[in-house]
C-alpha cells in the first residue's frame, strides 16, 4: 500500500490550495484524490482581488495561468429591490476591485503546479471510503482502469465541497441554513455581445443572474430554492425558458442566444457548515467546512483562504490549532449570514412569497457546537 | 581514370529537430555548419543550432565525386549521364565488446587482442550457447542494419527507416519493440538527400538512445541503442556515352558538436595525417624508406611555422574556453617569437619543445614511459605541467596487480608521432614561415575529420583508436572497405576485428563506442589521475572503522591489580574504485564535452532565466546531473560559440542557445549542509531538472492549441496526471551513480 504524509479528497481550489500548502511550507508528501475527470464545466467565477494575495502566498506567479484568466469587472448592473438599474463594483461587501475568472484553466493551473511540484493527483476516483486505524488513515476509492486502490497517510483532508459525504460518514454534524439552487446554461451569441457584462435581477421565486465569460460566452442562472423549483420545475428548459423571457433586463439582452449544451445544469448552492469537532489529524476545508450563497461570490476566495489556514492548522504543533480554524470558519459564517441578511432585506416586494419571507428572517448566531 | 570521392570520409551529426530543418557540414577545421537554400547549396554559417523548440538540428554531410584530373562531376557534367550513390549505415555496438580502455588494441600486438584479454562481449548473454561460445546468428540480430540506400538525381531523398528495408536485404535487424528507459522506439538511422546538380548529402539519426536497462558506466549499459552510426559510401558514375565508374568513401555520424569552432589538440584528421606519412609514403619527403636520414622520419625535413606548428600551439591555447587550464593558455604567450628560426633562439625553442610529453613507445608491460609523468620537473621552482595538459587514453584502468603484461596504462597525453616530430623539427631551426607547400591532402579531407577527437582515445566521441591501425586503410585517408561480400545475403558480422585486416564493414567505425553516446558524454570530461604510481590509475579504496575495546576494573580493594585488556574489531564500510592520490584534475575532450564555459546571455530577459549574470564561469552540464538526464536532454545543452568571429585574433567565446527553461535553480545554503545556521551566509549554486515540469510543459504546448470551455482539455489533463501517479518517473531515483563527476 502505498503511503503518503497526507491524502486530500477534493480537486476544487480548496484542496489544491491546501495542497500547496502542504508542499510548499511543510514538505509534505501529497496525494489528492478526485472524482471527475476536469471535463465538467466548472461553475462559479467571481472573485476579489484578495485572490492575488493566495496565489503569491503559494508562490505561483499570476503569468502561470495564461493571458486572460483573470480579467477585471467593470461593475454591474442589478436589479434588485426595484426594476430601476444600479450600478456596483460588489453587491455583496465592499470588495473593491472584482475580477472575472476563467475557472477551468485557473483550477487546473493549481492541479499542474501541484503535480510539477511533485504532488500526486489521481482524476476518476470512485466510491472513496476512509477509516481511521491506529491513528493512520486509510482511504479505498475505486478507480476505472486500476480498480479497486489503497493508500494510507497521516493526515486527511475533506476539500469534496458542498456536497461532502466525508463529514457524515465520520460522525461529524453539519447545519444547513436553506436550500438554495442554481439552474444554469452556458450560452453562445453569435455577435459577440457579452464582453463585460453581469447582470443581477431579483423576481418573486428568486434571482436570476447573467455573467458574460468571454465576447461569445455567457452563463445564466436561476437561483431558487429546491422545493420552489420542483413545484414550478424549473429545471425543465422549456419553463426556464418561459421564466426567462419574463425578467426585464437579463432575458432581454440574451434574445438570439443559443444554449451550448442540450440540458441545463442544477447545482446546489445552499449555504452549511461543519458544526461539530473534527477526529485528529484531520480538517476539512472550503466548500466542505463552510459554503455560501453565491450572491455573495466569496466561495472561491474562502476555498483558498481556507485551504491554507486549514493546512497551516492542521501542521501547528498546539493540538487546538484545529479548533480555532473550525470557530474561525463559523465566525466567518455569522458574519456571513447577517450580511447576506442586509441583502436580501433590501427587496421587499414580494412579501408573499415563500423565497423570500424565508430570507427576512433576522438569522440566530449559530450555536457553536465545537468545543471551546 | 579512377575517380574519387571527397571528403574521402564524411562526418555528420545527429539532431532531433525536424527532418527537414538541417545544417550542412563545416568546410574547414574549426569552421561552423552552414545554412542552405532550397537547392542544398550552403549558404551563411549556421544561424541557430537550435529550432524554435530548442531541439538540435542534424548536420549533413556533403559528397562530391572527382574524376583524375581533380574536375568535379555533377549532373552539369556534360559527358554525365547518371550519378547514383549508395549509402550503407550501421551502428555494431550492441553485438561488439566492452569498452576496454586499450585493450583490444592490435597496434599493441597480438598478445592484446580481445580474446588474449578475455574482454567480453556487450550484452554478454545474447547467443551464448556453451562457455565462451556464440551462436553468431543470434548476435548479429543486436545490429542495427537496415541495409543501404541508393539515391540519385537532383533534389531526391529516401529515408534509411526501418519502414523501407530493401526486400532483397534479408539480414536487417535493429531493436522493437518499446523501450522501457529513453527514447521508446527506434525508427530510422538517417536520410540521405542529392543537390540541385546531384551531389549526395548524408544526414544521421534523430538522437534515439533508448535501452531496458539502468546506465552505470560511461560505457554505456546492456540492452541499450543508439541512432550512431557509420558505413559505406558508393558512387557509380555513368557517363553520356553509357561507361560506368565506381568510387567510394565513408561516412560517420557522430554526436553534436557543441564548440564547432574549437580544435583538438590532436585531430582526426592528425590521425590520419599521421596513418598517411608513416604507413602510406604520403609525404615522402617527410618520411620514407629512402629518404635521406635512412628509413623512418627524415631529420632534414624543413618544417613550415604555420602549416604544422602554428595549429598545434593555437590549439592548445582555445581549451581555454571550455576547460580551466591556465597552464596552457599561458603556454601560448610570445615567450620569444616563434617565427625566429635563427640558431640563437634555438635554446627557447628546445625549452618550449621539452615542455612537450614525448609518447609511450606501443609496448606492453612498460610502465615507466614518458605519459606516465605529469610535471616537467621535481625541484622547487621547475614544475610545470607537460603539455598537453590532459589525459592520456588510458587514465582509468591501472596495471593488473599480479601480471604487468596484462594491461596497458596511458596517463597523460602526447601528440601524435607526426605532430612531435614537426615540432622537433621547428625546434631545431629546421622550419620556414609563411607561405609553403600544402601537404597533398585535399582539404574536405581534412575539414570533415578535422573537427573530431583524434587523441586521446578512451573511447573518444566520434570513432576510436582502430584508426590508427594501417590495417583499416587502403592508402592515406582511404578506408579500406570490405571486399568480396554480399551484405544482403550474409548481413555484417557481429564478431570480425576489422584490425586484423581484410577491410571494414558498416558499423565498424563506431562499434567501440559507448552505447548510449551519452554515458560517456555525460561522464568523460575530467578525470582526477594519479601522477606519482606509473602503473596505477584507480585503485580500490577501502574504508574500515576500527573500534577499540577497553576492558578494565574498578571498585578493587588497594592492591588487587587486574591486567588491562582490550582488542580492536574492524568493520569495513566501503570499497570504490578511487583514483589514487596524489591526482591531477585533467579533461578529456574538452573541446567536444566543454566543461568550464562562460556564461553569454547579455539581455536581462535570458539573464532571469538562467539565473545566472554574464560572463561568469559556470559548468557546463549544470542541471544535468544523471546518466538518465544526459540521455533525455543532451539537446538541452549550450553551443559554445565565438562572439567576435569576424574579427579573427580576437576570441571571445561564450555559451549560446541553452535551453534554460528546462532548468530549476536554488541557492543551497551551507549551513543546510553544516546545521550551522551561520554558514548559510555562503551558499552555492546547484541547477536541475524538474522532471515533472518537464512533461507537464509538453502537456501545456499541445492544450495551448485548444479553446476553452472543450471537455478535450480536462481529458488529457486527466490523462496526464494519472500517468504521473501510475507511471512514476524513472529519472528520479532509479538511475543510479556515485555523484562524483570522475570516471566511474
Ligand atoms: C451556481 C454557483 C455559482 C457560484 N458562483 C460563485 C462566484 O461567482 N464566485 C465564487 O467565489 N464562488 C462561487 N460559487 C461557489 C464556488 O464555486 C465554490 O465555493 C468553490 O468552488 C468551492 O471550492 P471547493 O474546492 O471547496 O469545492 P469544489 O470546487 O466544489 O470542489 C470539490 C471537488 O471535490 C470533488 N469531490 C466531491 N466529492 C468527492 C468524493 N467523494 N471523492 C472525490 N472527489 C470528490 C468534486 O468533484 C470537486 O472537484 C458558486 C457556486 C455555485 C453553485
Amino acid at each position: 500500500m502505498q503511503t503518503y504524509d497526507a491524502i486530500i479528497i477534493g480537486g476544487g481550489p480548496a484542496g489544491a490550495a491546501c495542497a500547496l500548502s502542504l508542499m510548499l511550507f511543510h514538505d509534505k508528501k501529497v496525494l489528492l484524490l478526485e472524482r471527475g475527470d476536469f471535463t465538467q464545466q466548472r461553475i462559479g467565477e467571481q472573485v476579489s482581488h484578495s485572490i492575488f494575495d493566495f496565489l503569491e502566498y503559494l508562490d505561483i506567479p499570476r503569468e502561470a495561468f495564461g493571458a486572460g484568466c483573470f480579467t477585471p469587472n467593470y461593475g454591474k448592473e442589478s436589479y434588485w429591490g426595484s426594476d430601476v438599474k444600479t450600478h456596483h463594483f460588489s453587491l455583496f461587501t465592499a470588495q473593491g476591485k472584482t475580477y472575472q475568472l476563467d475557472r477551468a484553466r485557473f483550477d487546473e493551473t493549481l492541479l499542474m503546479t501541484i503535480s510539477e511540484r511533485g504532488g500526486t493527483i489521481i482524476p476518476r476516483c470512485k466510491q472513496i471510503s476512509i477509516a481511521q486505524q491506529e491513528g493512520r488513515w486509510q482511504v479505498q476509492c475505486v478507480h476505472p482502469e486500476q480498480g479497486t486502490l489503497h493508500y494510507q497517510s497521516e493526515y486527511l483532508i475533506d476539500a469534496s465541497g458542498r456536497q461532502t459525504k466525508i463529514g457524515q460518514s465520520l460522525g461529524i454534524e453539519r447545519v444547513v441554513t436553506d436550500q438554495l439552487v442554481g439552474i444554469g446554461a452556458f450560452v453562445e451569441h453569435p455577435e459577440h455581445i457579452f464582453e463585460q457584462q453581469q447582470k443581477i435581477e431579483s423576481c418573486e421565486y428568486g434571482w436570476w443572474y447573467m455573467a458574460g465569460l468571454s465576447k461569445d460566452l455567457a452563463v445564466v442562472t436561476c437561483f431558487t430554492d429546491m422545493d420552489i423549483m420542483k413545484e414550478k420545475q424549473l429545471n425543465r428548459q422549456e419553463v426556464w425558458n418561459q421564466c426567462l423571457a419574463k425578467t426585464t433586463a437579463i432575458g432581454n439582452s440574451l434574445q438570439g442566444c443559443i444554449s451550448t449544451q442540450p440540458k441545463l445544469w442544477v447545482k446546489q448552492a445552499n449555504s452549511q457548515y461543519y458544526a461539530s469537532d473534527f477526529p485528529e489529524k484531520f480538517v476539512a476545508v472550503g466548500d466542505a467546512v463552510a459554503s455560501f450563497d453565491p450572491i455573495s461570490s466569496m466561495g472561491i476566495g474562502f476555498a483558498m483562504l481556507s485551504g491554507c489556514h486549514g493546512a497551516y492548522a492542521l501542521m501547528h504543533e498546539q493540538k487546538t490549532a484545529v479548533r480555532d480554524y473550525q470557530q474561525d470558519a463559523i465566525l466567518t459564517f455569522d458574519e456571513y449570514c447577517e450580511t447576506k441578511w442586509d441583502f436580501y432585506k433590501k427587496e421587499q416586494r414580494f412579501p408573499n412569497h415563500p423565497f423570500w419571507q424565508r430570507r427576512l428572517i433576522k438569522p440566530s448566531k449559530q450555536q457553536h457546537r465545537v468545543s471551546a | 581514370m579512377t575517380l574519387s570521392i571527397h571528403p574521402s570520409v564524411g562526418v555528420a551529426r545527429l539532431g532531433n529537430a525536424e527532418g527537414n530543418n538541417f545544417l550542412l557540414n563545416p568546410t574547414k577545421i574549426g569552421g561552423l555548419p552552414h545554412e542552405h537554400d532550397e537547392n542544398m547549396q550552403p549558404t551563411t554559417e549556421v544561424i541557430n543550432f537550435k529550432d524554435e523548440a530548442g531541439r538540435i538540428r542534424r548536420q549533413g554531410q556533403v559528397f562530391k565525386v572527382f574524376d583524375e584530373s581533380g574536375e568535379e562531376l555533377t549532373l552539369q557534367s556534360p559527358n554525365v549521364e547518371r550519378i547514383e550513390w549508395t549509402v550503407h549505415l550501421a551502428n555494431k555496438k550492441a553485438a561488439w565488446y566492452e569498452f576496454s580502455e586499450l585493450n583490444g588494441n592490435l597496434l599493441y600486438g597480438q598478445a592484446n587482442s580481445y580474446t588474449n584479454r578475455k574482454i567480453q562481449f556487450r550484452n554478454k548473454s545474447v547467443g551464448l550457447i556453451g562457455l565462451d561460445d556464440y551462436d553468431l546468428a543470434e548476435r548479429q540480430k543486436l545490429i542495427i542494419d537496415l541495409g543501404p540506400r541508393t539515391i540519385a538525381g537532383y533534389l531526391s531523398e529516401i529515408e534509411i527507416s526501418i519502414h523501407n528495408i530493401p526486400s532483397d536485404y534479408t539480414h536487417a535487424s535493429y531493436p522493437k519493440g518499446e523501450m522501457k528507459q529513453g527514447s521508446k522506439t527506434f525508427e530510422s538511422l538517417g536520410t540521405l538527400r542529392t543537390d540541385n546538380q546531384g551531389r549526395l548529402i548524408v544526414l544521421g539519426g534523430y538522437g534515439f538512445a533508448g535501452g531496458n536497462t539502468n546506465l552505470e558506466g560511461y560505457g554505456g549499459g546492456d540492452d541499450w541503442y543508439d541512432d550512431i552510426s557509420d558505413g559505406s559510401v558508393t558512387c557509380v558514375v555513368t557517363y553520356k556515352n553509357a561507361s560506368q565508374m565506381t568510387t567510394n568513401a565513408w561516412i560517420v555520424v557522430g554526436s553534436p558538436d557543441f564548440a564547432p569552432e574549437i580544435v583538438n589538440i590532436s585531430t582526426l584528421n592528425d590521425t590520419f595525417f599521421d596513418v598517411g606519412v608513416r604507413y602510406f609514403n604520403l609525404v615522402p619527403d617527410m618520411y620514407g624508406e629512402s629518404n635521406s636520414t635512412g628509413s623512418g622520419f627524415n631529420h632534414n625535413y624543413i618544417a613550415n611555422f604555420d602549416r604544422d606548428i602554428l595549429p598545434i600551439i593555437q590549439r592548445i591555447s582555445q581549451y581555454q574556453w571550455v576547460a580551466n587550464v591556465q597552464s596552457m593558455s599561458g603556454f601560448f604567450s610570445y615567450q620569444f617569437d616563434y617565427r625566429d628560426n635563427s640558431e640563437a633562439r634555438k635554446p627557447e625553442r628546445m625549452k618550449y619543445y621539452n615542455y612537450f610529453r614525448q609518447l609511450d613507445k606501443k609496448v606492453i608491460g612498460d610502465y615507466d614511459q614518458p605519459q606516465q609523468q605529469l610535471m616537467s620537473g621535481d625541484s622547487d621552482g621547475n614544475r610545470f605541467p607537460m603539455m598537453p595538459l590532459n589525459s592520456g587514453s588510458n587514465s582509468v584502468k591501472s596495471a593488473n596487480a599480479y601480471d604487468l603484461t596484462n594491461n596497458v596504462v596511458e596517463k597523460f597525453l602526447a601528440l601524435d608521432a607526426t605532430q612531435m616530430f614537426l615540432l622537433k623539427q621547428w625546434a631545431e631551426g629546421k622550419f620556414n614561415v609563411g607561405d609553403c607547400q600544402a601537404f597533398p591532402v585535399n582539404p574536405m579531407d581534412a575539414a570533415s575529420i578535422g573537427n573530431c577527437v583524434g587523441l586521446p582515445m578512451c573511447p573518444g566521441i566520434e570513432v576510436t583508436w582502430n584508426l590508427q591501425n594501417p590495417a583499416l586503410y587502403e592508402d592515406a585517408y582511404k578506408i579500406k572497405h570490405r571486399d568480396k561480400v554480399n551484405y544482403s545475403q550474409t548481413g555484417l558480422s557481429p564478431s570480425r576485428d576489422e584490425c586484423e585486416g581484410g577491410g571494414c564493414e558498416p558499423g565498424d567505425l563506431t562499434k567501440r563506442m559507448a552505447c548510449p553516446w551519452q554515458a560517456d558524454f555525460f561522464n568523460c570530461t575530467v578525470q582526477t589521475i594519479n601522477f606519482s604510481e606509473p602503473k596505477v590509475n584507480k585503485a580500490t579504496q577501502i574504508e574500515t572503522t576500527l573500534t577499540v575495546t577497553n576492558h578494565t576494573w574498578k571498585d578493587l580493594p588497594d592492591g588487587v591489580t587486574v591486567p588491562e585488556d582490550n582488542y580492536f574489531s574492524g568493520t569495513q564500510d566501503k570499497e570504490e574504485k578511487t583514483p589514487l592520490p596524489p591526482a591531477y584534475y585533467s579533461y578529456w575532450w574538452p573541446p567536444q564535452s566543454p566543461w568550464d564555459v562562460l556564461t553569454g546571455e547579455l539581455d536581462a530577459a535570458g539573464q532571469l532565466q538562467s539565473h545566472l549574470p554574464a560572463g561568469q564561469q559556470i559548468n557546463y552540464a549544470r542541471g544535468i546531473n544523471s546518466y538518465g538526464q544526459m540521455v533525455g536532454h543532451w539537446f538541452a545543452l549550450a553551443f559554445i560559440r565565438d562572439q567576435n568571429s569576424k574579427n579573427e585574433g580576437f576570441p571571445y567565446f561564450t555559451e549560446s542557445e541553452r535551453n534554460h527553461e528546462l532548468f530549476e535553480y536554488r541557492e543551497i545554503g551551507v549551513g543546510q549542509i553544516s546545521g550551522n545556521p551561520d554558514d548559510n551566509e555562503t551558499s552555492l549554486p546547484v541547477f536541475f531538472i524538474n522532471p515533472h515540469k518537464v512533461s507537464s510543459d509538453k502537456l501545456k504546448e499541445g492544450l495551448a492549441e485548444i479553446s476553452r470551455g472543450e471537455t478535450e482539455r480536462g481529458r488529457r489533463i486527466a490523462e496526464y496526471l494519472e500517468e504521473r501517479a501510475f507511471k512514476p518517473v524513472r529519472s528520479t531515483n532509479i538511475l543510479h551513480r556515485s555523484g562524483t563527476r570522475v570516471r566511474g
